[in-house]
């Protein structure tokens, strides 16, 4: 089936991966698989935000992975800008890689222990070829810093050396140095506590509004994917099964699995 | 019953070698049987406290204390090799940092029974068997598929879940739970602590939970500590706590606690201001900067006390 051209910022058609899980010896091919993602599709415009909730395990973090272009789907198309990333050349995905930010759930986990945080978040900006200018890049740091709400003395500091909140606004500050189109939030606030985590969503919010981005919120708070999301998807077993706004999908559950997750929730 | 002090903590202080204070002289009591919340903004010292009960604290970092006993060992005086048998043999850590703590090339099974087999007699099999039950019990449905795996082919509530299953294989008589059900929805979540609280109430196994939602830690605990810039806040029993707040700061915790009732374009709750470095606050309040009470005491005295119930909190005022 040919694949219509799409018209929005970033969609993936019928995605599909499978995982290899063990491999013959010697001759190295597959033995056993797992299917992580069936079958999934996928837009998002800009200015907008997505939630995608789901039980753990379900594919939520491999999906964006795929998105945004640091896993290869082993079926189905990703589309940015109607254009496919398989078919961009080398300064297009440059460009596609600059617009597509991460956070991830283990901020810890996605920065290398022997840099500084100055060289974490400017990172970016020279991989992408952005800025080399020392000087510049490091006035960015600290206005990055600033807009995370972090002192500008953990500039000179390790990973190692901040509690996980402060990572995770480490991790925030490095997405939105390069003015991302969209941000991929994988569980970006989980570990912050509550206070930390209202700024950094309101953060969020205001930068949507100022340069209009776009985020993929992917979380199993319902709370916060209520708050941050227009609209909602939920995945179960490697694939969706339940699609709509806030309300439809919050208050008027159809899919077992989100009816459990709305009635155990503890907010109220 | 005779109330068995499982934690003993007078007066704790880290320090990086620097010279930084990093957590300011604080207390904690933890008796057999009891639940204890840690809740307080990121970075207050929460992780560190912990980490030195599991004798884990970075090597940058140093401790003094008062008094530092654990289920009974002093660790003022107990060598270092006492210390690593008692935490690996008697205390179940959940780490808040699931990733990071797991080895990459080694498979969850074998990581999963490697401390059970170094402290009981059991073989093998029986240790498999024992990781079988706890993974499942923790709520992971491929069981087979989970304990072959590496933990880099795991999501991220996946690892958390192993974590915890390794937390508890050894029967630990004192768990030590930081974050542990960050990575999980609300399902889950519940089937965790869950089996976290059946444990407790079973074996009477004492409980440090430490975490940021206080829906959670009402939920679940019986006693609250509120922690900031390094300082014990605020500690009392759970109704205290948030039927009556002493500390502004325990306030506006809780004032700020999302709800799924907040309207879309309205903007959250927030404690205004930033967590300033602890040591900084001059002999004065270490919160004293985003307080709305804030006094011309605040700037250099602070009062401690205890009210009824010992309910202590740090404030110059009265509410
Ligand atoms: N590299 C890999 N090799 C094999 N299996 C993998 C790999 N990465 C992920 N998986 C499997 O794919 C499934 C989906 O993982 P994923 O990380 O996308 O889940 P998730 O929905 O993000 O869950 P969580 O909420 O726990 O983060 C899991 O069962 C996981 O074990
Ligand atoms: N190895 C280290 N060297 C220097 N400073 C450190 C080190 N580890 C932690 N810190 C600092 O100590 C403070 C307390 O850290 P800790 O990890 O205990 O916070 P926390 O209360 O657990 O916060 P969170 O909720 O964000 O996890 C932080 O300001 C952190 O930057
Ligand atoms: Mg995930
Ligand atoms: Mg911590």
């Amino acid at each position: 089936m040919a694949v219509q051209p799409c018209r929005h910022l970033l969609c993936g058609h019928d995605i599909s991966k499978a995982f290899v899980v063990e491999r013959w010896p010697i001759i190295g091919k597959p033995r056993k698989q797992f299917t992580a993602l069936e079958k999934v599709s996928f837009h998002i415009d800009e200015g907008e935000t997505v939630g995608i909730v789901g039980e753990s395990g379900s594919g939520k973090s491999t999906l964006g992975e795929i998105l945004g272009g640091l896993r290869t789907c082993t079926e189905g198309s990703v589309h940015y800008k109607a254009v496919n990333i398989r078919d961009m050349n080398r300064n297009q995905f440059r460009v596609f890689r600059r617009n597509v930010q991460f956070i991830f759930q283990d901020p810890k986990g996605s920065m290398h222990p022997y840099f500084r945080i100055r060289d974490i978040i400017g990172e970016p900006l020279k991989t992408l070829k952005l800025c080399s200018d020392r000087e510049e890049i490091s006035s960015l740091v600290e206005e990055m810093l600033a807009q995370v709400g972090l002192d500008k003395d953990i500039a000179d500091k390790y990973p190692g050396q901040l509690s996980g909140g402060q990572c995770q606004r480490v991790a925030i500050a490095r997405a939105l140095i390069v003015n991302p189109q969209i941000i991929i939030c994988d569980e970006a606030v989980s570990a912050l506590d509550v206070s930390v985590q209202a700024q950094i969503l309101n953060l969020l919010k205001d930068l949507q509004r100022k340069h209009r981005m776009a985020y993929i919120f992917i979380s199993h708070d319902i709370g916060v994917v209520n708050y941050m999301a227009d609209r909602i998807v939920v995945m179960n077993r490697g694939s969706i099964v339940e699609t709509g706004t806030a309300e439809q999908v919050f208050i008027t559950p159809t899919h077992p699995y989100t009816k459990k997750l709305v009635a155990s929730s503890f907010v109220n | 019953m005779a109330e068995e002090k499982v934690l003993d903590i007078e007066n704790l202080t880290i320090r990086t070698q620097r010279g930084r204070t990093l957590v300011d002289g604080i207390s904690l009591h933890l008796y057999k049987g009891e639940v204890l919340g840690v809740v307080g903004e990121s970075g207050s010292g929460k992780t560190l406290t912990a980490k030195t009960i599991l004798n884990l604290l970075p090597e940058n970092l140093s401790w003094e204390a008062d008094r530092f006993a654990v289920l009974g060992a002093d660790y003022l005086t107990l060598g270092k090799k006492d210390t690593k048998a008692l935490v690996g043999q008697k205390i179940g850590y959940v780490p808040q940092n699931t990733g990071s703590y797991l080895h990459p090339m080694i498979r969850i099974k074998d990581q999963i029974i490697d401390g059970y087999l170094r402290y009981t007699k059991n073989n093998r099999g029986e240790a498999l068997e024992r990781a079988r039950e706890l993974v499942k019990a923790v709520g992971i449905r491929d069981t087979e598929r989970l304990l072959k795996s590496y933990p880099w082919q795991l999501s991220g509530g996946m690892r958390q879940r192993v974590n915890i299953a390794m937390a508890l294989m050894n029967q630990p008589r004192l768990i030590v739970a930081d974050e542990p059900t960050t990575a999980l929805d609300s399902t889950i979540q519940m089937q965790v602590l869950d089996l976290l609280k059946t444990v407790n109430d079973l074996y009477e196994t004492p409980v440090i939970l430490v975490s940021h939602d206080l829906g959670l830690v009402k939920y679940y605990c019986e006693r609250i500590v509120v922690m900031y810039a390094g300082q014990i806040m605020e500690a009392a029993t759970v109704e205290q706590v948030f039927s009556n707040p002493k500390h502004p700061y325990t306030r506006a915790l809780i004032k700020v606690i999302p709800s799924l009732n907040i309207k879309k374009g309205e903007r959250l709750a927030e404690i205004p201001g930033q967590l300033n470095a602890v040591g900084t606050a001059g002999g004065g309040c270490a919160f004293k900067e985003r307080c709305s009470f804030r006094q011309e005491a605040c700037e250099y005295t602070i009062r401690e006390k205890t009210v009824a119930d010992n309910h202590y909190y740090r404030c110059n005022l009265d509410f």
